[in-house]
């Protein structure tokens, strides 16, 4: 559903029209899904945390602003209750993402190869986020991967564009340092497994 | 700063199959409101602080000069500022959203500083005997007209966080110490209709720390229950 047609489905439900909630879950469920499990690490708690999300944009939907996007809007509140939900466990992000096996390359002579590189690197990524400061994540992980504008992920995160944009800046650095050590340690192992294959 | 590319960073979580909804779903049982109510609702707000500082102000009367220009300019400026102070920390950009956290942090710093400019620049300690002079800086005096304001501010205040509750998507602090900034200045400006005294030193301390006090109440209802 494109955005303008989310807006007004949100604009209806925040009038009172009941009908609309069931087309904002279907057309939000799937991002809100992604982007918590991302922040959460568990896909479990994602799905809590989605219902909770939905439940609080329902009790907030008189606050919704006439004519404003609803996805900023979503994922300040999404934003929120991953913070409550920290806060109430106590917990840092220590469950492990689960890594990307789905995007390999087609050439079977080096998929295997391929990966191992690309679970190296979808590791290397969860650590790095799960270390930066929650301002450098929260920033990067609205831009990159929600695909918010720079000045939308600024509304959620309630700060100004340039904080955001330095946030992101910061965070992509230290995910490109991470994966430049990964990529040169990559074909030296390659390298290795084949010596000792010959020797074997 | 030219934006980098961030495709290169590959996405953990891209080949996550999204987890289809329960269908078919229907809007939670709970009651909320609607956006109609709550603009109902915020008319109600507004009108009843204003009746609140009204009726205590008539109740302990209206000082004799209040339609002196000395009185009344004063008197429009700071309720210039609480307007300006509660537009700025209630408008809304581009995509509907509150505006940033630094500008609750302004609205909250910028209101009492600017009540205390005000307050300096129309102090009229000229032409009072030093035994009027002394008898404002008391602390009897003092005491009276800052539970007074503090009064005044009070009805605002507890009706904006009626209002406001789980309300804030961001910095629920800052907003919150902002309202309550102006809810303070509200109270200044009401106690300012019944108290003769214009010496700026009464009138900082005396009607002017219930402002500090209630952004600072502000701040704290807004931490507690003012996120959404």
């Amino acid at each position: 559903m494109e955005e303008a047609g989310l807006n007004a489905a949100m604009d209806r439900y925040a009038s009172g029209d009941a009908g609309a909630f069931p087309v904002l879950h279907r057309a939000l469920y799937p991002r809100l899904y992604a982007y918590l499990t991302r922040m959460s690490g568990s896909s479990a708690t994602a799905d809590d945390l989605a219902q909770e999300t939905f439940l609080r944009m329902h009790r907030a939907r008189s606050t919704f602003a006439a004519g404003g996007a609803v996805l900023p809007w979503m994922y300040a509140i999404a934003r929120n209750v991953y913070l409550d939900h920290v806060r109430s466990s106590r917990l840092r992000r220590t469950e492990r993402l689960p890594s990307d096996p789905g995007s390999m390359p087609a050439d079977v002579s080096s998929s295997a190869e391929s990966a191992a590189i690309a679970a190296q690197a979808a590791r290397a990524v969860e650590r790095v986020l799960a270390r930066i400061p929650a301002g450098q994540r929260d920033a990067f992980v609205l831009i990159r991967y929600e695909g918010l504008s720079v000045q939308d992920a600024a509304a959620v995160l309630g700060t100004t564009v340039t904080a955001v944009k330095l946030r992101a800046f910061r965070a992509y650095e230290a995910l490109r340092a991470e994966l430049a050590v990964v990529k040169e340690s990559a074909p030296k192992a390659g390298e290795a497994k084949k010596r000792g294959g010959a020797d074997g | 700063m030219a934006e980098p590319s961030f495709a290169d960073i590959p996405d953990p979580a891209g080949g996550l199959a999204p987890a289809a909804p329960a269908s078919p779903v229907t809007a939670p049982s709970e009651p909320s409101l609607t956006r109609g109510q709550r603009g109902l609702r915020r008319s109600v707000v507004l009108l009843l602080s204003a009746a609140w500082v009204s009726a205590i102000v008539w109740r302990l009367g209206l000082r004799d000069d209040v339609s002196a220009m000395e009185v009344i300019l004063p008197l429009a400026l700071w309720i210039a500022v609480g307007a300006a102070g509660l537009w700025a920390a209630a408008r809304r950009r581009g995509p509907g959203l509150p505006p940033p956290a630094p500008v609750a942090l302004a609205v909250s710093i910028a209101v009492p500083a600017l009540f205390a400019a005000v307050a300096f620049a129309w102090s009229t300690p000229e032409g009072l005997s030093a035994e009027v002079a002394e008898e404002a800086m008391r602390w009897a005096t003092i005491r009276a007209c800052l539970l007074v304001t503090l009064l005044l501010a009070a009805g605002p205040v507890a009706l904006a966080c009626f209002l406001l509750r789980r309300s804030f998507l961001s910095a629920p602090a800052w907003r919150g110490a902002a309202v309550g900034a102006v809810c303070g200045i509200a109270g200044a400006a009401g106690v300012h209709t019944h108290c003769p005294v214009g010496m700026s030193g009464h009138v900082l301390v005396a009607h002017g720390i219930p402002i500090l006090v209630a952004a600072l109440v502000g701040a704290v209802l807004g931490a507690l229950r003012g996120r959404v």
